[in-house]
């Protein structure tokens, strides 16, 4: 992910949910920061896939298989 | 008596009903009396629609006797995932937010197994949403695994698939994601089908990611879920990503010869990009090894890493949930439990251009599978790199912490079906896991079936 919440401070990471319109009951916000890390692990994954693949960025057709 | 009934088949039932040697009334008593008896230890249902399924019972002997058969289903009990909408029946999602939700129509998949003349025995257990679970902080407790009470089912359907495991219905209707459908199946030992996307409408039914959800079928046999199939697939004008292709008879296509189809084996899913148990390795291989004996020329085939459509598909997954949860999740968000709040809240995070670059990646992934299935009839993969763990070892973030063996084939809308291949040394099942061209759910019915017959798993019953 661009957005940069899984390596903010805990308080800071407050402020973004609140910003967000969210509410994570407290020493719950922490496990979220967490899995936040995966997550983005998981966006990161996906650009990387995309630049090996050296898929040109005009080509793109919303939809799965059969829409 | 009773547990006899209950061990049936659909096609077995379906031919004593037909000859007037069973009634369909005498069979739905039957669930009824050993959902009342088994159900306690297993938490499959979250509500049982006695009346209800007696008046369709009722209702489908008349016609029977009168000679107006509608079809395999007619009188046949089945069980529905509590996100299928059913009219004036409470569809809860399993969530504390939906207690009351008394819809006022029925799915389009409920009309259809209405019109084939199921009975509807009642609503069963899902992780919350389709998403949050096994959870202990819900209106239901979660499902138990029959063949291990202290086992995790597997999710989102864990009630289906439990249920069909322990014969508290004949077959049931789940949804499937990112394998909700077929991980269940697999820890359950029950066969369990994703068919193509668009395949089944998905109109009436809670969605949890717009362009990965799936509406699947559970069944001991690959020939009853065949016959559900049937009965439930097809276009519907409005389901706006419903196909108009026909429906086969899935049942009459299963004829057990598969000499001559050609299987390319994903083993570097299981074996290379992460490490299946040794148990689930031994029970491909073998399951590998008797598909070459009915005749199936088998090569390997390669597709990008599991970890690549597990990145692609969590990043869809994640920001169509939240898309469908926003506004409960900001005005409403005690109306949750922890399990499934904690994990929508995330795809709040996700920008839109990780969305969309993971939409170009899911292209490129796609063209890979349809690629191999150019070249191959089906594949085949572990549905699942392990028997089910004990319930109360399941990660918060399960979903983030290792990939999903079935969800590539949500990323591309292959259809994919779990088939029971083996138990390991505690006696809890294995899943093998078959994928084919879209709308070619016949080959994949057709392989499962063949390798079913030549083997002895479905036969097992859980000691529940």
């Amino acid at each position: 992910m661009e957005t940069p919440e899984a390596g903010l401070s805990l308080d800071a990471f407050k402020s973004r949910v609140l910003q967000l319109g969210l509410r994570i009951p407290e020493g719950r916000d922490r496990d979220v920061q967490d899995a936040l890390a995966l997550v983005g692990a998981c966006a990161q994954r996906v650009r990387r896939r995309l630049d090996s693949l050296r898929e040109p960025a005009h080509t793109f057709r919303a939809g799965t298989l059969e829409s | 008596m009773t547990s006899c009934l209950c061990d049936l088949t659909i096609a077995e039932a379906a031919k004593l009903i037909e000859a007037k040697t069973l009634s369909p009334v005498e069979l739905t008593e039957a669930f009824i009396r050993r959902i009342e008896t088994v159900d306690r230890k297993l938490n499959c249902y979250i509500l049982v629609a006695a009346e209800r399924a007696l008046d369709d019972a009722r209702r489908a002997e008349t016609e029977m006797m009168s000679g107006d058969r509608r079809g395999p289903l007619h009188g046949i009990p089945i069980g529905l995932k509590d996100i299928y909408a059913t009219k004036g029946i409470r569809t809860t999602c399993c969530s504390r937010s939906m207690v009351d939700n008394r819809p006022a129509e029925d799915a389009t998949v409920v009309r259809r197994l209405a019109d084939g003349g199921a009975v509807l025995l009642g609503k069963q257990t899902t992780h919350e949403f389709a998403f949050g679970g096994p959870s202990f902080d819900l209106p239901f407790p979660p499902a138990r695994n029959p063949w291990d009470t202290e086992r995790f089912t597997g999710g989102s359907s864990s009630g289906s698939a439990a249920a069909v495991a322990a014969g508290l219905c004949m077959a049931a209707m789940g949804s499937d994601t990112t394998g909700s459908v077929r991980t269940p199946a697999a820890f359950c030992g029950v066969v369990g089908l994703k068919p193509t996307y668009g395949r089944i409408s998905r109109v009436g039914v809670f969605p949890l990611a717009y362009s990965l959800d799936h509406c699947g079928v559970f069944a001991r046999t690959v020939k009853d879920a065949a016959l559900m199939l049937t009965a439930v697939a097809g276009f519907d004008p409005a389901d706006p990503t419903s196909r108009r292709i026909p429906v086969p008879d899935y049942a009459g296509g299963l004829t057990g010869n598969i000499q001559g189809i050609k299987v390319g084996l994903i083993r570097h899913f299981y074996v290379a990009d992460d490490t299946a148990s040794e148990a689930v390795r031994v029970a491909v291989d073998a399951a590998v090894d008797q598909l070459g004996q009915l005749g199936a020329l088998v090569e390997e085939v390669h597709l990008s890493a599991l970890q690549d459509f597990h990145s692609c598909s969590t990043v869809i997954q994640l920001s169509e949930a939240f898309a469908v949860h926003e506004r409960n999740l900001r005005e409403r968000p005690e109306g949750y439990g922890e399990i499934a709040h904690d994990r929508l809240v995330l795809g709040a995070f996700i920008g839109a251009a990780d969305y969309i670059q993971a939409l170009r990646l899911r292209a490129k992934l796609t063209a890979e599978v349809v690629s191999a299935l150019c070249r191959c009839d089906v594949l085949i993969t572990a549905a699942s790199f392990d028997v089910a763990p004990p319930i109360r070892m399941v990660p918060k973030y399960s979903i983030l912490t290792r990939p999903l063996l079935p969800a590539p084939f949500n990323l591309s809308g292959h259809p994919a079906i779990s088939v029971c291949c083996g138990f390991n040394a505690s006696g809890l099942p294995l899943g093998l896991q078959i994928a084919g061209r879209a709308f070619d759910e016949e080959t994949v019915l057709k392989v499962a079936h063949a390798y079913e017959a030549a083997t002895p798993w479905h036969n097992r019953r859980p000691p529940i």
